[in-house]
């Protein structure tokens, strides 16, 4: 039982009437106030803010290089770098999903040269009203195929916009260099 | 024509009885509009400091809609190019250019002064929503009882000197009643009632306990502030607004006694007594307009809304209205009692008086006064963003241990002042 | 005969104030009855202000309606009254509220009667302006007096009748106007009742009522005494509700 006692500071009788922290908090928050209007308040070129406090004017600046390389965006499905589309339709994604956005039609996979991957997804549907971009389905998928992309832009018009069919999901994927080849003629 | 309609608006202005109803309805105009013209004023200052005190941008974003224009075309190759198709005007001609020069594609932001108005339109249009289980004829007038009487106080404000006119002169203050202070009080204590019934008749538990909260903490303070200005009054001696505005013009604001007979030192010594009344008034005034130091009746992390959690729309707008119509009317009471009401100040009235016509001076005095309001508008907001919310009890315990039994002393130093030294 | 605004007002607000008294007692809800007794309070201190007396009616609405009343309300709520439902009243209680209200009756009817001049006609109080009038010194000994009366009040429109003229009082004298209105009194006739460098008689010379400084010297010099016994009284009160409240030092 290992704790320390923490005195209360003592407060004094001038401090007792507030008076003078009250003036202080006043002399901080005006100067707040003075140094945004002149345009210069702190911190604004960390922030890359716009003078007139440190607030980014967002649409006409964007946060995007600043943005952390694990940030999660919306996710997509990829295609590797010989242009096969690297979901096996495993479902391990839809079934780790905890919102339960994701929803996969699996379908064997067109005679060629990944015949013997077996499974593609026919349809993969993501509901971008339920994804919570936690991540977890990048997380579970055992192909690499399915990422959380560094894009946050999403602003459908009508609700049929915000499910993301496999098409959509390629085309906002589109191809990645450099991952982990498990497939190929042989295999 | 001309000749016989002045003949007649010079008849009409000659019976005392026209010339008084006819000062009065303007008198009331210009009191009623400066106080609601107040409110999205104070909305827009509140928004716009408290972003700057927290270095934010502030509202900026609502302007005159010129983007409904890029309906019209795409905005990555040229703005307008179906509008001035659709005029039949080319695409580089002096009118493309000039309205790519004033950028007449997007929302021109005047300081998002556009903002307040966006907010009432807002509210305005959103669904005025009665839930099932409430007390409704109770529910429906709370919010008039909340805004009614901040704006029936604004009447015995002198809000400009005596205007003297050939007919007569006219006192610019709607109402000149000889109790104005109590007058204020008497009607803004009632506003409690709004808040209590808004509570009560919502049969929820949180607005409730927002009601109760906000009865107890309003007549905590109410006797504070009645007390605290106590001192004051002894001082003027009177209880006519305009004769104390009047006093402070000739012989300096009473916080800051720098002219006139201001300058004796007997003057000085009374400002201890009444630099304590401000404090404790100011103080009381924050609490009876329930703003933030001591919104306890609205306070969210412990009461979701306070007493207006189920209102919405315009009804719950009337709330917020009528806190910032309090704000404005307590401030201009302060102003009037210890700033000089709409006394310039530093002698220049009766330089005015002297050398300027007199709707000249007046003039002068009404923006002198609406600029002090503006102050005390921009210095609400600079507290509320600065100081943190007092618990319940710390709220009770400087209400009645720490101002009530200050303001009684006060009393007897003022008295005591009075009756040794002058 | 004049018919100022006020007089009407009287009357409207007088019956408002019954009317109201009235639904406090009938009123099931007791918020609703809370209420109603604010607004009869409004009515009443409507009265007041009609009357001249703006310091007495500002005071009623401040003290009764926005303090008492609001207490009152605000512990409705807390204890939560429940609606009143049953229809049978025990008798005592019958008979205590009929005994009290009969005092009060009694009390009425006393201080009426002992308005100036009510005795001595024998008429209705409100008619008996002769002797108000004697009362206020403007009799047939000082006609400068009544003069000055009549020129003051032509003067300037007056929407509140703090003066009372001739005329005015010439019909008031006819037998025929036996329920006729209160008379108003004027100010200006009672001047000299005060000395000359008080702050009710430069009042009254400016043609103001001082109602304020009339209550104050009321308060303090006739009834000082009673007024210190009431604010002792209030201030036991209100150590004992302290003490009452205070919870016990051992726990």
């Amino acid at each position: 039982m290992a704790f320390k006692t923490i005195k209360r500071p003592k407060i004094s009788l001038g401090e007792r009437f507030y008076l003078q922290s009250i003036l202080g908090g006043l002399w901080i928050t005006i100067k707040h106030l003075a140094l945004a209007l002149v345009g210069k308040s702190r911190n604004k070129k960390e922030l890359a803010g716009s003078g007139i406090g440190v607030t980014m004017q967002y649409p006409e600046f964007r946060w995007d290089k600043h943005l952390p390389p694990y940030y999660r965006g919306y996710p997509v499905l990829v295609k590797g770098e010989d242009g096969r589309e690297r979901c096996v339709s495993c479902q391990l994604c839809e079934f780790i999903c905890p919102a339960r956005a994701i929803t996969i039609t699996p379908g064997a996979v067109k005679e060629g040269d990944w015949d013997k991957v077996e499974k593609a997804p026919k349809e993969f549907e993501i509901d971008m009203l339920r994804c919570i971009y936690c991540g977890m389905c990048e997380e579970a998928c055992p192909e690499q195929a399915i990422f959380m992309s560094q894009d946050y832009l999403l602003t459908p018009t009508d609700r049929t916009q915000s499910i993301h069919n496999k098409a959509r999901l390629y085309e906002l994927g589109g191809t990645r260099k450099g991952l982990v080849n498990k497939w190929n003629q042989y295999k | 024509m001309i000749d016989s309609i002045l003949t007649f608006c010079d008849e009409v202005l000659s019976n005392p009885i026209w010339f008084y109803v006819i000062t009065l309805l303007i008198k009331i105009v210009i009191c009623f509009a400066i106080t609601i013209l107040f409110i999205p004023i104070c909305v827009y200052i509140e928004r716009r400091v408290a972003a700057w005190i927290q270095d934010r941008v502030g509202p900026n974003r609502a302007g005159i809609p010129l983007s409904i224009f890029r309906r019209f075309g795409v905005k990555s190759d040229l703005p307008f190019k179906k509008t001035l198709d659709y005029f039949g005007l080319p695409h580089d001609g002096k009118i493309a250019n000039l309205c790519r020069f004033f950028r007449l594609d997007r929302d021109i932001p005047i300081f998002g002064l556009v903002q307040p108005m966006v907010d009432g339109g807002k509210l305005f249009l959103k669904q005025d929503f009665t839930p099932p289980f409430v007390r409704r004829v109770y529910f429906w007038i709370a919010p008039i009882l909340v805004l009614a009487p901040p704006l029936m106080t604004a009447a015995v404000i002198p809000f400009a000197g005596d205007l003297h006119t050939s007919y007569g002169s006219v006192n610019m203050a709607v109402a000149n009643l000889s109790v104005g202070p109590l007058w204020v009080f008497a009607i803004s204590s009632l506003s409690v009632y709004g808040l209590v019934l808004a509570g009560w008749s919502s049969n929820s538990k949180f607005p409730f306990l927002g009601g109760v909260r906000s009865s107890a903490q309003m007549i905590s303070y109410e006797i504070s502030m009645g007390l605290s200005i106590i001192p004051v009054l002894m001082i003027y001696s009177t209880l006519d607004l305009s004769n104390i505005v009047e006093y402070q013009a000739a012989n300096g604001w009473l916080l800051l006694p720098v002219w006139g007979e201001g300058l004796s030192w007997q003057r000085w010594i009374l400002l201890v007594p009444v630099a304590i009344s401000f404090l404790i008034f100011l103080t009381s005034i924050f609490a009876e307009a329930n703003r933030t130091p001591f919104d306890m009746s609205e306070c969210e992390t412990d009461l979701v809304g306070g007493y207006h959690t189920e209102y919405s729309s315009m009804k719950f707008a009337q709330f917020f209205m009528g806190e910032y119509a309090a704000m404005v009317v307590g401030s201009s009471l302060v102003i009037t009692l210890f700033l000089g009401g709409w006394s310039i100040g530093f002698g220049l009235d009766g330089w005015l008086n002297e050398h300027a016509a007199n709707w000249v001076a007046v003039l002068c005095q009404l923006v002198a006064y609406v600029l002090k309001l503006l102050f005390f508008a921009f210095f609400f907001v600079w507290v509320r963003w600065t100081l943190p919310r007092f618990r319940y009890d710390q709220v009770m315990k400087l209400g009645w241990m720490v101002f009530f039994e200050l303001a009684v002393i006060n009393i007897f130093i003022t008295a005591a002042i009075l009756y040794f030294v002058k | 005969m004049n018919i100022f605004a006020s007089d009407i007002l009287f009357y409207v607000f007088g019956a408002l104030a019954v009317i109201l008294s009235l639904m406090v007692v009938f009123m099931r809800n007791p918020v609703s009855s809370a209420m109603m007794m604010a607004l009869s309070f409004g009515a009443t201190a409507a009265i007041m202000i009609g009357l001249g007396a703006h310091f007495l009616g500002i005071l009623q609405i401040l003290v009764y309606a926005g303090a008492i009343m609001v207490l009152f309300a605000f512990i409705i709520m807390l204890l939560n009254v429940k609606l009143e439902t049953s229809p049978f009243r025990r008798p005592v209680s019958v008979a205590v509220g009929v005994i009290i209200a009969g005092l009060f009756l009694g009390q009425l009817i006393g201080i009426i009667y002992s308005l100036p001049g009510a005795r001595d006609c024998g008429r209705c109080p409100m008619a008996s302006a002769e002797q108000a009038w004697n009362d206020l010194k403007i009799g047939q000994d000082a006609p400068e007096n009544h003069a000055a009366c009549n020129t003051a009040c032509e003067q300037g429109p007056r929407f509140s009748s703090y003066c009372i003229t001739k005329k005015q009082l010439d019909n008031l004298m006819q037998p025929s106007s036996r329920f006729t209105v209160l008379p108003p009194i004027s100010p200006q006739c009672s001047a000299e009742r005060f000395p000359e460098g008080t702050t009710i008689r430069a009042e009254i010379d400016n043609g103001e009522f001082p109602d304020t400084a009339l209550l104050g010297r009321t308060l303090f010099d006739k009834y000082n005494r009673t007024l210190v016994i009431a604010g002792l009284a209030l201030l036991v009160a209100s150590i004992g509700v302290v003490l009452l409240s205070r919870r016990p030092s051992g726990k």
